[in-house]
């Protein structure tokens, strides 16, 4: 999948800002929809095109979730496990749907994740 | 009695379109919009498809289907879980179906050994190699013998047949078992 220079470069401004300001970030990794991967930073081995096709199930299922609940769009889906958090979220455009997704460790702080992850978005989303 | 049962196979062959042609209720979809120019379809499964059927006899079956592409198989490992078989759709239309279906025999290889299976290959008339002996041989070369039919998974009654071969297939199995 091959997304616009400009789009490319918004994608990679995103996830440096994730990187730099989310307290505890490990991974951010933005995929297409329907899960390949666009643009990314591991601070470990992680599998990214792995995370990617991860993200883009999750996400199909959190929007569905949501319709089937009533609940409308869909804007985040959280992870809080033993040793951090994953926060995916999705960028509505009207060439290409983006996921993105945040990978921490325990020591990140939920409410700054959520804030600085829809600042990502909002960048996507105007690219 | 209800039952989970399983579709998955190639991307384009028919799986939400097999789910939506039996399913009772409204069938719950994750399709996505398709990136992938190697594949000629605009939307594409990216978490699961959901409907539910009721059979003559009373049996209620849960149908689930799973993305086709190789980097969602992580779905069909949490999708396999409690279903009672699986049938796997081949496009007969794509570059080499018998490479397809090894992949998706070693992608299922516990639920296929564990239950039942049914292979359903489509676009056959208009690709009519591989034959359906071949899948047959190519089931026997992994010590396998599942029923393989042609089908056209937009006609519901085709469907149907594919799940009550299923199910006849799994009784047989319990069967042995006892």
């Amino acid at each position: 999948m091959t997304v616009s220079p400009q789009l490319q470069r918004a994608c990679e401004q995103a996830i440096a800002m994730l990187m730099e300001e989310v307290k505890g970030a490990k991974a951010a990794v933005i995929s297409t929809e329907d899960g390949f991967e666009v643009a990314a930073r591991v601070e470990n081995t992680a599998q990214v095109s792995r995370l990617a096709a991860m993200a883009s199930s999750m996400a199909a299922l959190g929007a569905i979730v949501g319709e089937e609940s009533n609940l409308g769009y869909c804007h985040n889906l959280v992870v809080q496990a033993q040793e951090g958090m994953i926060v995916m979220s999705q960028a509505k455009r009207s060439d290409v749907d983006l996921i993105l997704s945040v990978v921490t460790g325990k020591d990140a702080v939920m409410g700054q994740l959520i804030y600085t992850t829809r600042s990502a978005i909002a960048l996507l989303q105007s690219a | 009695m209800e039952s989970k049962i399983l579709f998955s196979g190639t991307t384009g062959a028919g799986k939400t379109t097999a789910i939506g042609a039996v399913s009772e209720i409204p069938p719950i979809s994750t399709d996505v919009r398709n990136t992938d120019a190697e594949i000629s379809k605009a939307m594409t499964t990216a978490g699961m498809d959901y409907g539910e059927l009721t059979l003559d006899g009373g049996d209620k079956l849960r149908l689930y289907g799973t993305p086709g592409q190789e980097r969602f198989s992580f779905m069909w490992t949490i999708l396999s879980k409690g279903a009672l078989g699986l049938i796997l759709l081949i496009d007969n239309s794509r570059p080499d179906p018998l490479a397809d279906l090894d992949l998706y025999l070693k992608g299922f290889a516990k639920l296929v050994r564990d239950t039942a299976c049914v292979i359903g290959v489509g676009r056959m008339p208009q690709h009519p190699s591989p034959a359906l002996d071949d899948f047959a041989q190519r089931l026997a070369s992994h010590g396998l013998m599942c029923p393989v039919i042609e089908v056209d998974v937009r006609e519901r009654e085709q469907v149907v047949q594919m799940l009550e071969l299923l199910l006849l297939q799994l009784e047989a199995k319990m069967e042995m078992r006892v």
